[in-house]
């Protein structure tokens, strides 16, 4: 599948609220109950479909310790869209929100389009943390707000496409300065005679301007 | 807080001394040994004295180096590795190791577990997250299916006596080796603590110094070694942290099977107690080895590599988390190429 633009997201929050479950459900389709811990930085990338354009999402998943939190902020910057998890059947992870909130604007670049993520839904018996008061936040601070269930799927796809499709609102609008390496954004060029050998010797997920 | 009973200058000295020990041992022992040779018995594979010493050092580094060998004797020669015995130790000497072990061990253990019973915020989240990680660390393995208990106790005790660098994921992954080889819990805390104190909790510290200069000192050798390849990776700064999980764990989820995690793991041991390392004072030449795995695996892979066309198929082959793209390597290949490379480095260094 083709794609015009190429986002870096991060995936970002406390240990164990789901975030590398969120990126396999995004990538793979499927839901792993057990996973090995994430240990700095894991990847993933998928092509989807956003206002009639093909955008290929280059997801970097991280690890919630606050053991690797120094590492992690690298990734912060030059990412154009966060997704910011909590837990709904654990209150504490929703307390720290406001910390990552700091963090993320300390170090990302500040036109980085946020989604708070409440997971977990499929536990509703468990919950600890109501939607009003995920909805509440997210108003209070800019954010786009959803509840997903890694483990069901339930809306984990509409959570990375509402992102994207954020983005390329905020592309529409000139927001983006797309010269920017660092503003998470590559255009892709299409090449004239696609074909494998040519493709090997190009780059093509060069920066340019818009 | 850690009852390890080694200090590492005594297997300096036991190096230097390893050929006089030997001309100690009662005569009847050497008839013995003849008598075996002559009838082509396994004497060389021994390494135990009657009384439960070690026979020298030369002889474990043989054992482990034999790969048809090691594995067998495992739950003998990891004592040695990890420190906790020392070479002279006689059997009745261990005994009494152990019973101290067991009776310090229960101490500690009791203590947090009052905490936890009690309710005691700070212990009951602790003990949520490492139960979380030890459910899930080698989960494919039968053996641990009935041991999560062991693991959880012995991590809950480490974390809790051990603030600095205190609990990080992660560490359930070096642990499962331990407790696979020693099974008994309260040897394997101290072998656990006697790793960590020697190279490892300085790699966790959330400072992450140590873990740092093991990246930058893996990059220098490695653009010393294969010059080609260290171009090809280091394209970026976000590509500097390719190696971390790499360098941080001994390679420990780098190879697909369990047996052969064992074996990467006893060679970075037994590297790290030689005459060269234990005379260098950086902690980080403790696990050298390490480094050189890592630039084996990579050079094992060096075609597929090259193959690739962009970053992104770059950060599949360094931050996939599935198991699949290991399958395909040569462990043993890996690791005699470390070897050879590792040498190689040694004689240059003196």
């Amino acid at each position: 599948m083709d794609y015009a633009y190429v986002f870096k997201y991060i995936i970002i929050g406390d240990i164990n609220v789901g975030k590398s479950c969120l990126l396999l459900q995004f990538t793979d389709k499927r839901f792993q109950s057990a996973h090995d811990c994430t240990i700095g930085v894991e990847f993933g990338s998928r092509i989807v479909n956003v206002a009639e354009k093909g955008v290929k999402l280059q997801i970097w998943d991280t690890a919630g310790q606050e053991q690797f939190r120094s590492i992690i902020r690298s990734y912060y910057r030059g990412a154009a869209g966060a997704l910011l998890v909590y837990d709904i059947t654990k209150r504490t992870t929703f307390d720290h929100l406001t910390m990552w909130i700091n963090d993320l604007r300390n170090y990302s670049t500040s036109n980085m389009v946020i989604v708070l993520i409440g997971n977990k839904c499929d536990l509703s018996d468990r919950r600890e943390v109501q939607k009003e008061e995920g909805e509440a936040f997210a108003r209070d601070h800019g954010l786009i707000f959803i509840e997903t269930s890694a483990k069901t799927a339930v809306n984990v796809e509409d959570a990375f496409i509402k992102t994207a499709r954020e983005i390329c609102n905020k592309i529409d609008d000139g927001v983006f300065d797309l010269t920017n390496e660092m503003c998470g954004i590559k255009i892709h060029h299409k090449l004239p005679n696609e074909n494998p050998n040519t493709r090997r010797n190009s780059n093509p997920n060069q920066t340019s301007g818009c | 807080m850690n009852i390890e009973l080694v200090p590492e200058r005594q297997y300096q000295a036991f190096n230097s001394v390893a050929g006089r020990h030997h001309h100690h041992q009662p005569i009847w022992q050497n008839i013995k040994n003849l008598l075996k040779s002559c009838f082509g018995t396994q004497s060389d594979s021994r390494l135990l004295n009657r009384d439960g010493s070690l026979i020298d050092i030369n002889r474990l580094r043989q054992n482990i180096n034999d790969e048809q060998q090691s594995y067998k004797k495992r739950h003998i020669t990891w004592p040695y590795l990890l420190n906790i015995y020392s070479p002279s130790m006689t059997n009745s000497d261990k005994k009494i190791y152990q019973n101290r072990a067991r009776i310090r061990y229960n101490r500690l253990k009791r203590t947090w577990q009052e905490r936890v019973s009690q309710g005691d915020s700070f212990y009951v989240t602790l003990a949520d997250t490492i139960l979380k990680d030890v459910r899930r660390t080698d989960r494919h393995i039968k053996f641990f299916k009935k041991k999560k208990q062991i693991l959880f106790n012995i991590m809950m005790t480490y974390s809790v006596y051990h603030p600095n660098p205190g609990y990080s994921q992660g560490m359930t992954d070096m642990l499962t080796p331990i407790v696979y080889v020693f099974i008994d819990e309260s040897m394997s805390y101290f072998a656990f603590c006697s790793l960590m104190n020697r190279y490892m909790s300085s790699l966790f510290d959330q400072d992450q110094i140590e873990i740092n200069r093991r990246i930058r000192l893996f990059n220098l050798i490695l653009h010393s070694i294969d010059n080609e390849l260290w171009n090809k990776i280091n394209v970026n700064e976000e590509n500097y942290l390719y190696v971390y999980r790499w360098l941080l764990l001994d390679c420990k989820r780098e190879f697909y099977r369990f047996n052969h995690v064992l074996r990467v793991l006893e060679l970075v041991w037994i590297n790290s107690i030689s005459p060269f390392v234990i005379s260098q004072s950086i902690t980080n030449y403790r696990s050298l080895f390490t480094i050189f795995i890592c630039i084996s695996i990579l050079q094992e892979d060096r075609q597929i590599i090259f193959s690739y066309s962009n970053d992104e198929d770059l950060h599949k082959y360094f931050f996939s988390s599935s198991s699949s793209s290991r399958s395909h390597r040569s462990t043993k290949r890996i690791l005699q190429q470390a070897q050879i490379n590792y040498s190689n480095y040694i004689l240059s260094q003196k």
